[in-house]
């Protein structure tokens, strides 16, 4: 289908106009061919994608636009729940929804750690065993772990009744019956104290997931992704409600790969240590490459297709994805600090408090799990608040991390200064 | 030299990272320090500095847990009430003396002498005694049960044998002649107001870079220029007008550095004209907060003693917001009337000055846009830069002054008692409410996390009511650090902490 190039610009600026400005892509080009092997140049060079695909023939994605134009636009600037909520949303909707099912997925890690570290610091910081509840809690938050039989009593209820919610032959389950049970607090420790409900990620995870019996393919399944791997299957797999793995969109490691990188053994190109340093070094290298890559596209046939690609900052949108997905990674590698380093190299600074289309939701989430893995709960903080902004229900993990870390810092002085 | 010179290349050659040519760090800070002397830092500056030249018994690992540095082992009383330690071995001051536990007896005494004004004083009210038991061993006893006291044991250790007595003077010659046990020691003040530091050949662990140098650039601006000229390694804050072009930059990273910090205008309570609620209250309803920070940056407004993201921050109280009706109505219930636009009793305007940082270019850019708003609502402010010295002197110490615009940094306990409480050492407006004092002794004491949080948001709420302050705003706060500088990991609020792991390419 051919389209003006003037029809081209209106609707990709309608796009962008609506996403916040700004790109992460770190555009001006070191010294790229001293820095990167030709191979890896090449190999990213010529990496076919869906960024490419769109730069030789953009009348897919126009006629999703066309088609799903506001889900779209919401799932361009990480507006997941806009895009999930959107009249006629389609396939963008239900891709909008995975990537909520994985952000939620990714903030049940972060509440399990946090979960598991409370028990513990309470003893250290109080000399006291934590009391059964906060244990149970903690239970409850370790879905991976085998067995979930030996729950204190005053427990029962709150499982019950979340349980008996989310088994109603399906018609109950809802994501914002989750949500409003998310907000509900549980007072059942002392008077002052509120504990929210632990099982909330878990759920809102699975209930996303659960996308219609025709899964995802072609580029609704592929916009705006980094082309996830075999690799990230196992985390889709668990104890928990199932998620069909016929939602995941890719069979190759794409642009990771391309930069020699295997999703499934990190260690080969990123050292034997979690050692940040090896991490950026990557990044760097991989960000000269994606430069390389980018001056190419802009010379390829199509013109509507070149300028849909960097109206929209699609590149720049691959490069991020790829680097989240790495940090997933790695934090699954149990490699927290390099996590943090890579995801903090894939955020937009120019806008670090604001979801947009580089920084996607999932980007906080994984930053707050490696803070909190690495010690730095009260860092944690910081990104939690920009999701607790766009998502009402994660209000109780954040509520839970900062227990942490009052707990952490019981008996400690606090130091203050000027300036 | 020539021999150097060979073996260097050859090590590069063969991959090895060569410092041997002493390539320095340069960082900038808005000031130089205005006094290195851990009895009596006041600012963040001076706490970096003292980061690098000093030690403390006990330090944070690059998991922010509690790990030993001058102390090679200790025991805790199974009663919580005392800790024996132990000293390394191999510690050694700048002038090559060894630690003793004297050094260690002799600091808390220090600190504790009311004489001495220590500002870190506080840090140790909560040790009773200190007896030295041998040359490397010393006992303290607690005043409480103390669960795990080697996390209070962080503030830095100073020579005995520098100090005729504990009763030191801030004007001791140890403010320009520091000697410390730390990863650097203090090389030169230099003329253009730069101070050079030199790695500690003697320090237990390797440090990576030999040299670093403190570069006084006042005009943050300026500072963001000079480190894309490659003129500076480092920055330790960015305004948030240039993180996005050095964002951009792939020489250098960007690097969070939250130290929990907001500005505010404080009141001076003592001053009959803000002993009065209502006029602080009107006060804070007539500053435009979002248009005084839309010149420096993104921020975020708050209503109250803490950064959004704090457990502490009460989300259910509000900024007060910029209200001229209710301000007014305020006024003139405190006996206020505007006469010839000017607000004024009893034949006096209301009139005060407005005390800020010299060298401060933004507070500059803030006091100006203040003063011009509230005479714009009919009250007359005068505006006054001092420089550190003096602010230190009027400030900090006599507490002369009616109102002043400053900033707090908090560390991960955004213990905020200092500031608030009525016998806090930083309570420099002379605040006092006995409820908050109360809410404050609970927390500091709270052994249960869930109490504390509790009580400090109560402390937020009650806080924003009083208007002690005008609370304005948090900055997002980035570091900026060449790509040229290697395994960089910053303390989230003392930055220096690791930087003897750091190395130069």
């Amino acid at each position: 289908m051919k389209v003006s190039r003037n029809a081209v610009f209106t609707l990709a600026l309608s796009l962008l106009a609506a996403s916040c400005g700004g790109g992460a892509s770190n555009t001006e080009a070191s010294d790229a061919s001293s820095s990167t092997g030709t191979e890896t140049l090449n190999a990213i060079v010529g990496h076919k994608n869906w960024v490419s695909s769109i730069q030789e023939d953009p009348s897919e994605l126009i006629a999703l636009i066309n088609e799903h134009r506001p889900a779209l636009i919401a799932l361009h600037k990480g507006d997941l729940s806009g895009a999930t909520n959107t009249p006629n949303a389609g396939t963008i909707g239900r891709r909008a929804q995975f990537e909520l099912s994985r952000l939620h997925l990714r903030l049940a890690e972060v509440n399990r750690y946090s979960w598991l570290q409370i028990v513990t610091e309470y003893k250290t910081r109080t000399g006291k065993e934590a009391p059964a509840m906060l244990r149970g809690y903690a239970q409850l938050a370790d879905y991976k772990s085998v067995s979930h039989n030996d729950f204190p009593e005053e427990i029962h209820t709150t499982l019950d009744i979340v349980e008996s919610a989310f088994n109603d032959d399906g018609a109950g389950a809802s994501v914002p019956l989750v949500i409003m049970l998310s907000q509900r607090t549980w007072e059942t420790f002392e008077n002052k104290v509120r504990l929210y409900n632990p099982l909330t990620h878990q759920y809102l995870a699975s209930l996303y997931a659960q996308t219609p019996s025709s899964g995802l393919s072609d580029l609704p399944a592929l916009l705006f992704s980094n082309c996830a791997t075999d690799a990230v299957r196992p985390r889709w797999s668990g104890p928990y409600r199932g998620v069909p793995e016929s939602s995941l969109y890719c069979t190759s490691d794409g642009l990771l790969a391309a930069a020699g990188l295997n999703l499934a053994a990190p260690q080969r190109a990123l050292g034997e240590e979690d050692e940040p340093q090896k991490a950026r070094e990557f990044v760097r290298t991989l960000d000269d490459a994606v430069t390389a890559w980018s001056v190419e596209l802009s010379k390829g046939p199509n013109p509507e297709g070149v300028a849909l690609v960097n109206e929209l900052q699609l590149t720049a949108i691959y490069r991020t994805q790829s680097l989240l997905a790495l940090a997933e990674a790695l934090l699954d590698a149990e490699r927290p600090r390099q996590a943090a380093a890579v995801a903090m190299l894939a955020q937009d600074l120019q806008a670090p408090k604001q979801i947009n289309h580089i920084n996607s939701p999932i980007l906080f989430a994984i930053l707050a799990e490696a803070k909190i893995r690495t010690g730095h709960a009260r860092a944690a903080l910081d990104y939690l608040e920009v999701l607790v902004s766009a998502f009402p229900e994660v209000k109780g993990l954040d509520e839970t991390v900062g227990d942490l870390v009052v707990l952490q810092n019981l008996n400690r002085q606090g130091d203050s200064k000027e300036l | 030299m020539r021999r150097l010179f060979r073996w260097s290349f050859l090590a590069a050659a063969c991959g090895f990272t060569v410092t041997t040519f002493a390539t320095p760090l340069r960082y900038a800070e808005e000031q130089a320090p205005g006094i290195i002397n851990p009895l009596f830092t006041t600012t963040m500056v001076e706490a970096r500095v003292s980061e690098l030249l000093f030690d403390g018994l006990y330090t944070d690992n690059r998991d922010l847990a509690t790990t030993p540095a001058l102390a090679s082992n200790a025991d805790v009383a199974e009663d919580g009430l005392s800790i024996t330690i132990t000293l390394r071995d191999d510690v050694f001051w700048h002038d090559g003396t060894a630690i003793q536990a004297d050094d260690v007896a002799f600091t808390i005494e220090a600190m504790k002498n009311p004489k001495t004004l220590s500002t870190e004083a506080g840090r140790v009210e909560w040790i009773k005694d200190v007896e030295v038991l041998s040359a490397k061993q010393l006992k303290m006893t607690f005043v409480d049960v103390q669960h795990h006291p080697q996390d209070k044991l962080n503030f830095k250790i100073l020579p005995k044998s520098q100090f005729d007595s504990s009763l030191v003077s801030r004007s001791h010659s140890f403010r320009t002649r520091p000697t410390g046990t730390g990863p650097y020691r203090l090389s030169s003040f230099n003329d253009d107001n730069s101070v050079t530091f030199r790695a500690n050949d003697d320090h237990h662990a390797k440090v990576g870079i030999s040299e670093l140098v403190l570069r006084e650039v006042a005009d943050k601006s300026y500072q963001a220029k000079l480190i894309q000229y490659e003129s500076l390694e480092a920055l330790v804050r960015v305004m948030p007008q240039d993180i996005a072009e050095l964002s951009r930059s792939r020489k250098i990273e960007l690097y969070p550095y939250q130290t929990n910090s907001w500005w505010f205008m404080g009141f001076n309570q003592k001053d009959p004209r803000f002993k009065d609620v209502r006029v602080r209250q009107a006060l804070s309803q007539m500053v435009d907060i979002e248009n005084l920070l839309a010149p420096i940056g993104t921020g975020e407004v708050l209503s109250g003693p803490y950064v959004k993201s704090s457990p502490f921050y009460n989300h259910d109280v509000r900024p007060w917001g910029q209200d001229n009706y209710a301000a007014a109505t305020l006024l003139e219930d405190a006996g206020y009337s505007k006469v010839d636009g000017v607000w004024s009793k009893g034949g006096k305007a209301l009139s005060f000055t407005l005390t800020f940082h010299q060298n401060l270019e933004t507070s500059q850019k803030v006091v100006i846009n203040l003063q011009s708003q509230l005479r714009a609502q009919g009250v007359d402010v005068q505006i006054e830069a001092l420089q550190e010295a003096e602010w230190k002197a009027r400030i900090w110490r006599k507490r002369e002054f009616d109102a002043v615009l400053s900033q707090w940094s908090f560390d991960r306990n955004e213990d905020i008692y200092a500031q608030f409480h009525s016998k806090g050492e930083r309570n420099f407006g002379a605040y006092n409410n006995p409820e908050v004092d109360k809410l404050l002794d609970e927390a500091r004491t709270a052994a249960d996390p869930y109490e504390k949080k509790h009580a400090l948001r109560k402390v937020h709420k009650i806080v924003r009511d009083d208007a002690p302050m005008v609370f304005l705003w948090t900055l997002d706060s980035y570091a900026a650090v060449s790509t040229r500088v290697r395994r960089v990991l910053i303390h989230p609020f003392y930055f220096f902490t690791y930087v003897g792991e750091w190395q130069m390419k």
